[in-house]
């Protein structure tokens, strides 16, 4: 099963358990050494001996300087040249260790040095290495903040057994934690075109909250682990649903975060707002607010080293310092707040109740706009459209029912209490039997041949239910939250670990290495290519220019008089993914066109205006935005087998988000198919669906009817990736193009059925596979003139 | 704990107070803040093992400046994490303020 299958965590999890057995079978005196050996080793395995010693490098040198005989000041002074020099080259040298080394270093290392900084005698090069490397660490980017001291004092603090027990029941609870956020991922959030009314969207903002599960499995996973190796740390997090206030939300969730914040910045800002004589009232809400403007740039500085950009948006710095007022006027009243002493019981019971479910919905709404940017926007939408407040009483019967289950649940926990009725703590024996046979029941039901003990329906949703959702987000181009955004910065493994899947690793490095180039658009464009970005992708360079093309800088966008200008529009095939700059096709055709041809002394210039994930009604877009601002004298539109792809749910979008659409021939098919103002997103898109064809067409003839305006050639070129399935959908492609007004050319045996042309089996050609294209597009010029546009006619 | 006696706690000192009765001082009002026994809270136990939140620490260490009319430059629990420790050091401070 593939539990976090993307960031390799079960063989980690395999070394992890070996690790284990050695681990208890050692002296106490020699545990933490082998510890601090095996998460060293750990790196290496995981990333490889070049990234990891590399990693291990850089992560020595940041530890060595807080050993050097130095004053304190002149130590920090180091660091922070040090750091600033690790900010510089993250983003100068895009290399796949940068996630992890952020990972370790970015907070931990203020913490050690903050909890260090008074001690004469140095911790022992042990627990240095112990603390920075942390064994699952190297798999898990988005890792808890574990403190220094906290980590340092609860070291075999208890029983052993008991620690290890507590971390086993941990591990469980996190599995348990992250089956369910895969359950909710997959089956239960609905798609943004189901937002059609209250009842949806209700259901949207809990389910979308509920997909933290995703951020608390991982840690009571990771905390869990850690519990093995004798570090019995704190819980980081407890019943956050539960959460009645928003301090209490605050104390609940990422605790070691909350922890870190009231160390580093809460209590000095505090204390030194109070040496000046403020009350206590403002002193906490000075802090407060001051702890959220630094958990608000905090995230940012996480975002940097996980992913490589930093964000600081309006809707953040809105949300986070929103959410800081909030917390902090609440903080000041919770100080002056008298007890309940003299409240009848069922009234409190009410009140906690009452404020639980009001809160659970205040951080519904703050984590679907947070999550979502422009959620709010969407929903103003949704409200505007009739027959959006059916279902209202539904959702408010609901809330009435949990607040009213609340109450009685609340109520009765505190009966119980004041009659010592509570359940018991279980004991050794029987919490290890509980969550040993639950853990075996996951396991058995889970497994691949379980599917054989039910019908083949039931069968099949397990096996659906086993896959990494990772992978069926990225297949259906869900939006992603900034936590899964972080978890999907990919630990790209070493040489060793990609031999077990090298398939699954080249897809995963894949959707890693486009978002570093790329990002999310308008509706219109979908995606689009970052302006100005230098980086490697596969180790191969990939650099975009200030127009968002993989093409040159020196590009302008008046043509200059004697040159013919032939713009590639297409997919990540046509825009060079997995090829370097000058491997790329386009560049290829261009070189080859100014060297064997001569067209009354012009020289040829080939415009790339290919961008992944983009399809038909994109491509489109692109035109009419993009490419006809360039003067070309033709457009080359390269098309594939995928070319059917998102022809309908292009313009649902558009028509349910009350935008444009892109021509007249879309408006047309959208009143052939009755599409009304006010109707539901699923309802326009199911209706759009059973015009492919003519969505298709519409594509084609608004691209002819712009090269039309403009005298350039439109040439349609079908590039299919060569497969052992029988190709059905040039046959119907082909009849498309040319009837729009296209000139067809058809380029399927490109690849001369050569092989080695696609590595690890994905559909990327390698830079042979770029020069056979280049090979094709030169044929196809000397045996169709006029595709190379009028100005050679 | 009766409203006489938190009163009783507010009021300043008139001389600097001995370790013993600041550690009852702080013992009061740990468990009036946590809502327990003040049996239940030991003086050589951390006091933020004791389930107290930053927000009650900092209400907790203020109370405690302005009975004895001194202000910290710093968390003091940071370094003195128990009663016993805490007491000690601020009866230093208190007293060498005096």
């Amino acid at each position: 099963m593939h539990i976090e299958g993307h960031r390799h965590f079960f063989p980690v999890y395999c070394f992890i358990v070996a690790g284990y057995a050695i681990h208890t079978w050692l002296p106490m005196r020699h545990r933490l050494a082998f510890f601090a050996l095996l998460s060293i080793t750990c790196v290496l395995f995981v990333l490889g001996l070049t990234n990891g010693s590399k990693l291990l490098g850089i992560g020595i040198a940041l530890i060595g300087i807080c050993y050097l005989p130095i004053g304190f000041g002149m130590r920090l002074a180091m660091l922070a040249t040090t750091g600033t020099a690790l900010v510089f080259a993250r983003v100068w040298f895009p290399l796949p260790f940068w996630p992890v080394l952020g990972s370790m270093f970015m907070f931990r290392l203020i913490l050690y040095v903050f909890d260090t900084r008074r001690e004469t005698l140095k911790p022992t090069l042990a627990s240095s290495m112990s603390y920075f490397f942390l064994l699952p660490n190297v798999c898990f980017p988005l890792f808890p903040v574990v403190d220094y001291k906290t980590f340092r004092d609860t070291w075999y603090d208890e029983d052993e057994w008991e620690i290890y027990q507590r971390g086993v029941a941990w591990i469980v609870r996190g599995l348990v934690h992250l089956l369910l956020y895969r359950y909710i991922k997959v089956y239960l959030v609905p798609d943004t075109e189901e937002l059609v009314d209250v009842p949806h969207i209700a259901w949207f903002m809990c389910m979308n909250y509920a997909l933290y599960l995703q951020v608390s499995g991982q840690f009571h996973l990771i905390t869990g682990l850690l519990h093995l190796f004798g570090f019995n740390l704190p819980r980081t997090h407890h019943l956050f649903f539960l959460a009645s206030s928003f301090s209490d939300i605050w104390r609940r969730i990422n605790i070691y975060w909350k922890d870190f914040m009231a160390k580093m910045f809460f209590y000095p800002i505090f204390f030194a707002v109070r040496r000046r004589g403020t009350t206590v009232g403002a002193a906490i809400i000075i802090g407060v607010f001051g702890v959220f403007v630094c958990t608000w740039l905090l995230h940012s500085w996480q975002t940097f080293w996980l992913l490589g950009r930093f964000p600081l948006t309006a809707n953040d710095a809105f949300l986070w310092l929103g959410v800081g007022g909030c917390v902090a006027v609440n903080a000041a009243l919770d100080a002056r707040r008298t007890t309940n002493i003299g409240r009848k019981a069922w009234l409190i019971a009410l009140s906690v109740s009452v404020r639980t479910v009001i809160m659970f919905l205040l951080v519904s709404l703050f984590w679907a706009c947070w999550t979502k940017p422009g959620f709010l926007y969407s929903i103003k939408g949704v409200m505007n459209r009739s027959g959006a407040l059916h279902g209202l009483f539904v959702v408010l019967f609901w809330i009435g029912a949990a607040t009213a289950i609340g109450a009685v649940l609340k109520r009765l926990n505190d009966w119980l209490s004041s009659k010592n009725l509570k359940l018991s703590t279980l004991d050794f024996s029987s919490s290890a039997k509980i969550h040993v046979a639950g853990l075996g029941v996951v396991l058995v039901f889970l497994s691949p041949w379980s599917g054989s003990l039910f019908d083949a329906d039931v069968a099949k949703k397990i096996a659906d239910f086993r896959a990494d959702p990772a992978s069926i987000v990225d297949a259906e181009k869900r939006l992603q939250g900034y936590y899964e955004d972080l978890n999907m910065a990919a630990i790209q493994a070493g040489p060793l670990l990609s031999s077990f899947s090298p398939e699954t690793e080249t897809r995963r490095a894949q959707a890693f290495g486009f978002y570093k180039v790329s990002r999310v658009a308008d509706a219109y464009q979908g995606v689009e290519l970052i302006p100005n970005v230098k980086t490697e992708l596969d180790g191969s360079p990939f650099s975009v220019n200030q127009f968002g093309m993989r093409d040159r800088t020196m590009l302008t966008r008046n043509k200059s008089p004697a040159t013919i200008r032939i713009a590639l529009v297409g997919s990540s095939i046509v825009m060079g993914y997995g090829v370097s700059d000058d491997e790329v096709f386009s560049r290829v055709f261009e070189t080859r066109l100014n060297n064997e041809r001569n067209d009354h002394g012009h020289k040829f210039e080939v415009l790339n205006f290919g961008v992944g994930k983009q399809l038909a009604p994109h491509r489109l877009i692109t035109i009419q935005r993009r490419v006809v601002r360039f003067e070309p004298d033709a457009i080359y539109y390269f098309a594939h087998q995928d070319e059917f792809k998102e022809l309908a749910s292009h313009p649902a979008h558009l028509i349910a988000q009350g935008l444009e659409l892109p021509s007249q021939h879309f408006k047309e098919i959208a009143i052939k198919a009755e599409i009304t103002r006010g109707m539901a997103p699923g309802a326009i898109f199911s209706r759009l669906q059973r015009y492919e064809t003519e969505l298709l067409d519409a594509v084609y003839r608004t691209i002819i009817d712009e090269c039309r305006k403009r005298r350039v050639v439109p040439v349609w070129i079908y590039l299919p990736i060569p497969s052992s399935e029988v190709d059905k959908t040039k046959a119907k492609l082909v009849p498309i193009a040319a009837n729009a007004g296209f000139i067809v050319s058809d380029l399927s045996d490109w690849a001369k059925d050569r092989e080695g042309l696609f590595p690890n089996a994905e559909h990327h050609p390698n830079a042979e596979g770029h020069q056979l294209i280049a090979d094709a597009l030169m044929h196809m010029v000397q045996t169709t003139p006029e595709v190379m546009g009028r100005q050679t006619q | 704990m009766t409203i006489k006696d938190m009163q009783n706690l507010k009021s300043k000192p008139a001389t600097a107070p001995s370790v013993i009765e600041i550690q009852q001082w702080m013992i009061q009002h740990l468990a009036h803040e946590l809502q327990i026994n003040p049996e239940k809270i030991a003086i050589d136990q951390p006091i933020l093992s004791c389930g107290i939140d930053s927000m009650q620490v900092v209400t907790f260490v203020a109370k405690l400046e302005d009975w004895l009319g001194v202000r910290f430059s710093s968390n003091p629990l940071e370094e003195h994490s128990t009663i016993e420790a805490l007491s000690q050091h601020v009866a230093d401070m208190a007293g060498t303020r005096q």
